[in-house]
């Protein structure tokens, strides 16, 4: 039976470090929560925290609505994926998974059935008395995640669970994670510094930033609505322009960018009562065609560097008009126009307005 | 027969030193080989100085270990020191070399009675250096009872407060003079008639100690014993509460002697050295480090009144008697003993 | 993070310059322990003259000597001791080499300090340091009558008791450095990774960890066994004497009882005891990747 988790205020405070400020999160029972930032932002000391591998030094945790906080990590209802897996070497595959069973007293016949289904879940069968050293990075990986799921927690941990491997081997890991857990049902927190799998695999994505959630919000909303700038360009790329409000009528608001470009904006997608603040531009809004010489001066920018990505490329391209102001954009590869967009290609820029994003704070 | 041995790293060492192929040849120089704590330092200076021969001083501290080394390594050594039994055994085997008397000056310094014995009663082959023998030595202040014998030494009322020297040789003759029996008769027959006594002698001893057991009684970890007599008396030069007495039933008296060996190759520096010994106040230094009862008349008379009333250095009246060569029995020997106190 | 396995290429064989490198070790065991122990085995089949000299021969004499119930009595004794000592080294060294491989770095390398700074006197002279501590004037028993003037001395000196003091301190650190390096490499991820599914503190110990460390605990028992057995100027020193051990027999046979051949077989029986103990640690030791 998975279980909601709820952080009261927890905090983590090394000495004069303050590792984790405060937070306060509820995760849903069943969802798949990620908490995301960058190395040293805390996310790992939290999910620790969830564990009980640390102990809080303010707030209270609470798992189903019973407080947890005090109760050491081996009788919590909860299991983790370790960040190496942490596999037992001198156990098999099946002593490993068997393992929390065994600490739970589970009789034999259901513990020998058990592991089994376990080994099925991850597709391990067969492999049951092979010893760690003798298995791939994605055989442990799945050892190690059979183990954790066998006990039937309430809540699975994952720390960085794909760090290790390679990105094809990522990818693959990844969606047979995501459907592990739909058909589990059981409540996932994951940590990782990778927001490309933060994206794919979450219901929620919780941005962490200096020991604090700088937002909290399903996938999309993060990406498309972040809240700070933090967030805006920590998932995914972001253009930060600054946004001047210079009119506005019924419905819509004009609103001058840098670089010269004006637009026209819908009314509920500007910040009430701010008289300036910043554009989030996303590289893919960009759109670029190549300098037919015609048009207004604004929107013409030069290509100062390309990145070939294979499946499309990363240009900065340097707006004419904006004191050098450089945007990232991108271009769907494909061999054809590539001459149109190279180093050094005039090209005229131009930023639809209706799905643009307003930085709320400023 | 001297018994202070060596400790470990001491036995390790000559064993060593045995090992490493000396440089015997050479005049001016005399490979001397000797007990541990015997030949005092000043005394082998005092030779060289003298004479300008270099002495190549190796120790042992069994007369079994001398015999081993000296029968494997041939002619290495000019000069060594076996007890009395021992040199029996060696003058049968012709391992010693007869002794030009000639040289030896000072043959009438000895007493008579050191003179003579029955390991070599012409004194061809050996001279001796020291005599001793092993009895009874008691802390007065913490035994009342008057000791006189062994039997009075092994009650049940000194349980776990007596030293004995480890050697089992020793501990055998005890019981064979306890028991009146001859002491130099080693046998199955002699030994199955020592083992009963034996047996509850051995379960009263604290500590078996051969290389020093006058620690014990210094430290007051027991109050009475069966030692040599030189410890002995310098139990009694540091307190005369340690007093000494040959046991009634009888003594063993032991005599060390000098000798050349048969391969010996500098034998002119080792008559030098002979008669060296036996000069009256080099004998005296001697004494003066090492109280045992010294044979040389002349040297005694050069003591002082407090080193001869030592009663363990010159003990009166007492049952002496000298152990001759038993050949395999030591094994026996051994044998018992070890069955003995591993019956604990 | 669990390292990819190392692939060796299991058609290599070591090349002329690791050979060379080998060479002065090779040497040294084949003068040093190969050749002596040939000569041993060679002595024990001869036989002691009338002198106390050997005399090389093909009997095995000797070895039956071995089977009389005097001699099986001590080997036992001997065994019974060292296996004590080992076991009270095992209690109390095991928790300070844990405790010692999971110390903060600065504290760590003072207390591994400690436990080695013994080395630098002599074995014999800390041995003769605990005389003086456990003899009736010694300075335990000058702390007693200290703090309980009623209290009899205590006898220790020349019981067995000493001699088991001085042996476990003596070897105590010959069992702390290998538990302590195996100690060292255990994977903390593992201890939680125990904890995470259920293990308590006190179910972790011989669930994860004491499997995990016994190639270290193997070892240290090993230095300790072996040369505990064997051992005979603790007995005479602490012990008085007055217990005979193997090594005690030993040492008899080649000065006193000056009868080499059958020393020498107590020797060869010595060795072969080792041997045997050294197959039944090796069958023992756990399957899988656990490397030293």
């Amino acid at each position: 039976m998975s279980a909601s988790i709820e952080l009261d205020g927890v905090g983590k405070r090394y000495g004069a470090f303050t590792a984790v400020r405060e937070v306060r999160l509820t995760i849903a029972a069943g969802e798949f929560l990620t908490l995301l930032g960058p190395s040293g932002c805390g996310k790992t000391t939290l999910l620790r925290m969830i564990a009980g591998f640390e102990a809080p030094t303010t707030g209270r945790i609470l798992l189903g609505g019973e407080d947890i906080t005090g109760i050491p990590p081996h009788r919590r209802p909860v299991n983790q994926v370790f960040q190496g897996y942490a596999l037992f070497p001198h156990l098999s595959v099946r002593g490993n998974v068997a393992f929390g069973l065994r600490m739970r007293g589970v009789p034999p016949a259901e513990l020998g059935r058990r592991v089994d289904d376990a080994l099925a879940l991850v597709s391990l069968e067969g492999l049951g008395e092979r010893f760690p050293h003798e298995l791939s990075g994605g055989q442990r990986q799945r050892v190690a995640v059979a183990r954790a799921v066998v006990c039937r927690p309430q809540v699975l941990l994952l720390d960085e669970p794909f760090s290790a491997l390679d990105a094809k081997l990522r990818q693959a890991m990844r969606a047979e994670l995501q459907a592990l857990q739909r058909r589990l049902g059981m409540t996932f927190v994951l940590v990782t510094h990778d927001q490309d799998e933060a994206l794919a695999l979450s219901d929620r994505i919780a941005v962490v930033n200096a020991g604090a959630l700088e937002q909290v919000g399903p996938p999309r909303e993060i990406y498309h609505r972040p809240a700070t700038d933090f967030v805006a360009d920590f998932v995914g790329h972001a253009n930060l322009l600054p946004a001047e409000r210079i009119g506005g009528s019924a419905g819509r608001i004009a609103v001058r960018l840098a670089g010269g470009l004006e637009l026209d904006v819908p009314a509920e997608r500007w910040p009430a009562g701010r008289g300036a603040t910043r554009a989030v531009v996303r590289p893919e809004q960009v759109v670029l065609r190549p300098w037919r010489g015609e048009e207004r001066p604004a929107g013409r920018a030069l290509v100062t560097a390309v990145e070939f990505r294979g499946d499309r490329e990363h240009l900065q391209v340097a707006l004419r008009e904006g004191g050098g102001l450089t945007l990232t954009a991108v271009h769907p590869g494909g061999e054809g126009d590539a001459a149109d967009f190279a180093v050094g290609a005039e090209v005229a820029i131009g930023i639809p307005a209706d799905h643009l994003w307003f930085l709320p704070g400023g | 027969m001297k018994f202070k041995t060596l400790n470990l790293p001491g036995r390790l060492a000559a064993l060593l030193l045995a090992l490493l192929p000396l440089a015997a040849r050479g005049a001016g120089q005399l490979n001397l080989f000797g007990w541990s704590e015997y030949v005092p330092q000043p005394v082998l200076e005092g030779f060289t100085r003298e004479t300008g021969i270099k002495v190549n001083f190796e120790t042992y501290s069994s007369n079994e270990e001398m015999l081993a080394k000296l029968v494997a390594g041939g002619g290495r050594y000019d000069l060594v020191q076996p007890s009395d039994y021992t040199a029996e055994a060696m003058i049968r085997r012709k391992l010693l070399q007869p002794l030009d008397r000639a040289r030896l000056a000072g043959l009438g310094n000895l007493a008579p009675e050191f003179t003579g014995r029955a390991h070599d009663p012409e004194g061809r082959y050996t001279v001796p250096y020291m005599s001793g023998s092993v009895g009874i030595v008691v802390n007065t202040e913490k035994v009342k009872t008057p000791v006189r014998g062994y039997r009075e030494v092994f009650q049940a009322a000194h349980r776990d407060r007596i030293v004995v020297v480890n050697d089992s040789r020793e501990l055998v003759s005890w019981a064979l003079y306890a028991l009146g029996q001859p002491v130099n008769t080693v046998d199955a027959a002699s030994l199955a008639r020592v083992r009963p006594l034996l047996a509850e002698w051995i379960k009263l001893v604290k500590v078996f100690d051969s290389d020093s057991p006058k620690t014990a009684l210094l430290n007051g970890d027991v109050d009475l014993g069966v030692v040599w007599s030189g410890e002995a008396a310098l139990l009694w030069r540091e307190n005369r509460k340690f007093q000494y007495i040959l046991p009634a039933e009888g003594a063993h008296q032991f005599v060390d002697v000098l000798a050349i060996p048969a391969g010996a190759r500098n034998v002119a520096e080792a008559h030098r050295f002979i008669d060296y010994i036996l000069r009256p106040e080099v004998s005296r230094q001697i004494s003066a480090a090492f109280p045992y009862t010294n044979p040389n008349l002349a040297a005694r008379r050069l003591l002082t009144p407090d080193e001869l009333a030592n009663p363990a250095s010159y003990p009166q009246g007492g049952k002496l008697e000298s152990f001759r060569d038993i050949g395999r029995a030591a094994a026996d020997i051994d044998r018992l003993v070890t069955d003995l106190k591993s019956a604990k | 993070m669990t390292p990819e396995p190392v692939a060796r290429d299991p058609g290599a064989r070591p090349g002329t310059l690791a050979w060379l490198l080998l060479a002065p070790l090779l040497a040294w065991l084949a003068l040093f322990v190969v050749v002596p122990a040939l000569l041993l085995l060679g002595c024990s089949l001869g036989e002691r003259d009338e002198f106390g000299q050997v005399l090389w021969g093909f009997s095995l004499e000797n070895y039956a000597r071995l089977l009389d119930p005097v001699y099986l009595r001590i080997f036992l004794r001997s065994l019974g001791f060292a296996a004590l000592t080992t076991g009270l080294c095992l209690l109390i060294g095991y928790p300070v080499a844990y405790h010692l491989a999971r110390a903060a770095p600065r504290v760590r390398e003072l207390l591994l300090l400690l436990v080695m700074v013994p080395f630098w006197t002599s074995f014999l002279v800390r041995t003769y340091a605990w005389m003086a501590i456990l003899r009736e004037e010694g300075l335990l028993n000058a702390l007693v009558a200290w703090l309980q003037p009623a209290w009899a001395p205590l006898g220790l000196l020349y019981t067995p008791a000493a001699v088991v003091t001085g042996l476990v301190y003596s070897y105590l650190p010959f069992l702390i450095l290998p538990v302590y390096a195996s100690v060292e490499k255990l994977d903390g991820a593992l201890i939680e990774a125990a904890h995470d599914l259920g293990a308590g503190p006190w179910r972790v110990f011989p669930t994860v960890i004491l499997p995990l460390t016994l190639p270290g605990i193997a070892a240290g028992v090993t230095l300790v066994f072996v040369p505990a057995v064997a051992m005979f100027a603790v007995t005479d020193l602490l012990g008085g004497a007055r217990v005979p051990l193997i090594g005690n027999v030993i040492q008899n046979q080649f000065l006193q009882a000056r009868d080499w051949p059958f020393g020498a077989a107590l020797g060869v029986a010595l060795l072969g005891l080792f041997l045997v103990s050294q197959l039944v640690l090796r069958a023992l030791r756990p399957r899988g990747a656990l490397r030293g």
